[in-house]
């Protein structure tokens, strides 16, 4: 049988305004519990909610990085469930009408182009502990955060496509700053939709949605597992009924959380909440400051500083990175060796710190005293390398680094001169080698300067003078 | 047409329970007001904007701006609750 696996991705992302999507309550992550609440996000009887004007910035502001069409006249509805994490008896969402509709990310690595089928405005929900003592507490200072909920059609179809478009989804969302996108603090989260056709046979098993994804690897693990319970049904003459599941990252599976009826949320139209008027105006200023993305960025980057496409792209995968990239460039004046050095050995001590480079000591700064200390050839490259890492370890800058380990290269003629000597009159057998021209022989000798003088020798300055001393004993 | 089941499935999600007896009465009333209200779809809307609201149709937006003057106190969010620890409300588990 040939199946054809078809996923589409619900995202919700935290938005970074200073203050809740309804009310005057402080955004700010974390606090106390039950610090940050008033009568409104907290759904008190008569409590009137009030659109907070930056979340629909920033919502326009996704939907035009996103290729979408802003509608100017959206509504909000009302989304009824009982559950306590929202104390109203409804979310108030936006369904008939959203703010955005009809865009796209293109993903150039497989050549397809993913549709977003909306973009819309809703509120958080408030966080639920559970404790071991099978109790539950509740804190509603989640509650009422803005959120926009960005809703793709069913066109991908490979855990690795669905994983590509998240990476773009999260570092354009990243550069228009507004929000984190940090999915292991929950102000990003993906439900995925999947199911798969087998067209030659007509067959087709219902749609499963999967929550609980606290990663990207998460998303591709869960994509390949219910790919094949959806095919191991089908071909067992069964099929998957229309369900929530939830991933359980300890066993890699996913468990049914319950069955998925139909309109079962109830909506009516927000009667508290009048039109959400965005005019053409709003729109155009909005667009006029819009911050660079990072294609955009990629190709200033080719051109300014003359990258290859590869490096470009690296650099520019990640905002902070870029502009790390940026500020460095600003203070030395070699494109190419900064970014070999950042695509080299400070992004392969992030990845396995899992870091972000802002949240190390590593400054611009930093790394131009470092690459200006190899280029004055103060230390060598690969002693260069060692300072990096004492001061990922220790945050002390270069320059005191090399000064404390006393690892400044030896230049001084007559200091080289003295231990070329001591390894000339320790290697008889040599020197008649370099007489008999093997020019590995100059290598060894080389090589046993830099040994005794523990790699502070200046490499260039030992192989030249070690040439002279060897011709003048011919 | 408004059936039983479809009462009772409202009913369920609303969670409101419905005795037999209520659910003949109330498919009777419904069945009654949903027709008159079925009168206004022979009104042609053709090209009309739909109407939200009759009061301030237009929403007007509030500045991202922290109000502290509205924020309530740890003790009055909790005042009404009948358990608490730690600052949260408690409840048995829901875990489902
Ligand atoms: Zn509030």
């Amino acid at each position: 049988m040939s199946f054809k696996t078809i996923i589409g991705l619900e995202i919700h992302t935290e938005l970074m305004t200073e203050t809740k999507m309804f009310c005057g309550c402080t955004n700010e992550f974390g606090g106390d519990a039950n610090t940050h609440c008033c009568p409104v996000c907290l759904g008190l009887p008569g409590a009137l909610p009030r659109i907070n004007e930056t979340a629909i910035e920033y919502a326009v502001k996704s939907g035009l990085a996103l290729n979408c069409k802003i509608n100017t006249s959206s509504q909000t509805d009302r989304k009824h469930y009982f559950y306590v994490d929202l104390t109203k008896g409804y979310q108030t969402s936006q369904a008939e009408r959203p703010i955005c509709e009809e865009g796209f990310i293109e993903l150039e690595e497989v050549g397809k182009k993913v549709r977003i089928e909306r973009i819309h405005v809703e509120e958080d929900t408030g966080k639920l502990n559970h404790t071991e003592t099978g109790e539950t507490l509740v804190d509603y200072n989640r509650a009422g955060v803005p959120l926009i909920e960005i809703v793709t059609r069913p066109d991908m179809s490979t855990g690795e496509e669905a994983r590509l478009f998240l990476d773009k989804l999260r570092a354009r969302l990243k550069y228009l700053e507004v929000s984190d996108v940090r999915m292991e603090q929950g102000s990003l989260r993906c439900d995925v939709n999947i199911n798969i056709v087998d067209e030659e046979r007509g067959l087709k098993s219902n749609i499963s949605e999967i929550k609980n994804l606290n990663s990207f690897r998460a998303v591709e693990k869960a994509i390949e597992f219910e790919e094949n319970r959806h095919k191991e049904l089908l071909e067992a003459g069964k099929n998957t009924i229309k369900e929530t599941r939830r991933w359980d990252e300890s066993v890699g599976e996913t468990i049914l959380m319950r069955e998925k009826g139909d309109s079962q949320y109830r909506f009516i139209t927000e009667g508290d909440i009048g039109v959400l008027n965005v005019d053409e105006k709003w729109i155009e200023d909005i667009k006029n400051h819009m911050p660079e993305l990072p294609a955009e960025k990629k190709s200033r980057f080719i051109k300014d500083f003359s990258l290859p496409e590869y490096d470009a792209e690296v650099l520019t995968q990640n905002k902070e990175l870029a502009n790390f990239y940026e500020k460095t460039v600003e203070l030395i004046d070699d494109y190419s060796m900064v970014s070999n050095w950042i695509m080299g050995d400070v992004l392969r001590r992030i990845k396995d710190e899992e870091l972000e480079i802002e949240e190390t000591p590593l400054t611009p700064n930093l790394l131009a005293e470092l690459l200006n200390l190899i280029k004055a050839n103060t230390i060598s490259n690969n002693v260069g390398k060692k300072v990096l890492r004492t001061l990922f370890e220790t945050g002390k800058s270069p320059k005191q680094i090399v000064e404390e380990e006393g690892l400044s290269q030896i230049s001084n003629e007559d200091e080289l001169i003295e231990m070329i000597e001591k390894i000339i009159s320790e290697n008889e057998q040599s020197i008649e080698d370099y007489r008999a021209g093997k020019d590995r022989a100059l290598g060894f000798l080389v090589g046993q300067v830099m040994k005794i003088s523990r790699g502070k020798a200046n490499p260039q300055l030992v192989s030249e003078k070690m040439k002279e001393k060897l011709d003048s004993l011919k | 047409m408004i059936s039983k089941e479809d009462i009772k499935k409202v009913a369920d999600l609303s969670m409101i329970n419905l005795s037999e007896q209520d659910i003949k009465c109330m498919e009777e009333k419904l069945v009654e007001s949903i027709q008159r209200v079925e009168i206004l779809g022979q009104a042609n809307t053709d090209g009309v904007e739909p109407l939200l609201q009759v009061h301030e149709p237009i929403e007007e937006f509030r500045k991202d701006l922290v109000e502290v003057d509205y924020i309530l106190d740890r003790e009055e969010v909790l005042v009404n609750t009948k358990e608490q620890q730690y600052g949260y409300f408690k409840l048995l588990n829901i875990m489902d």
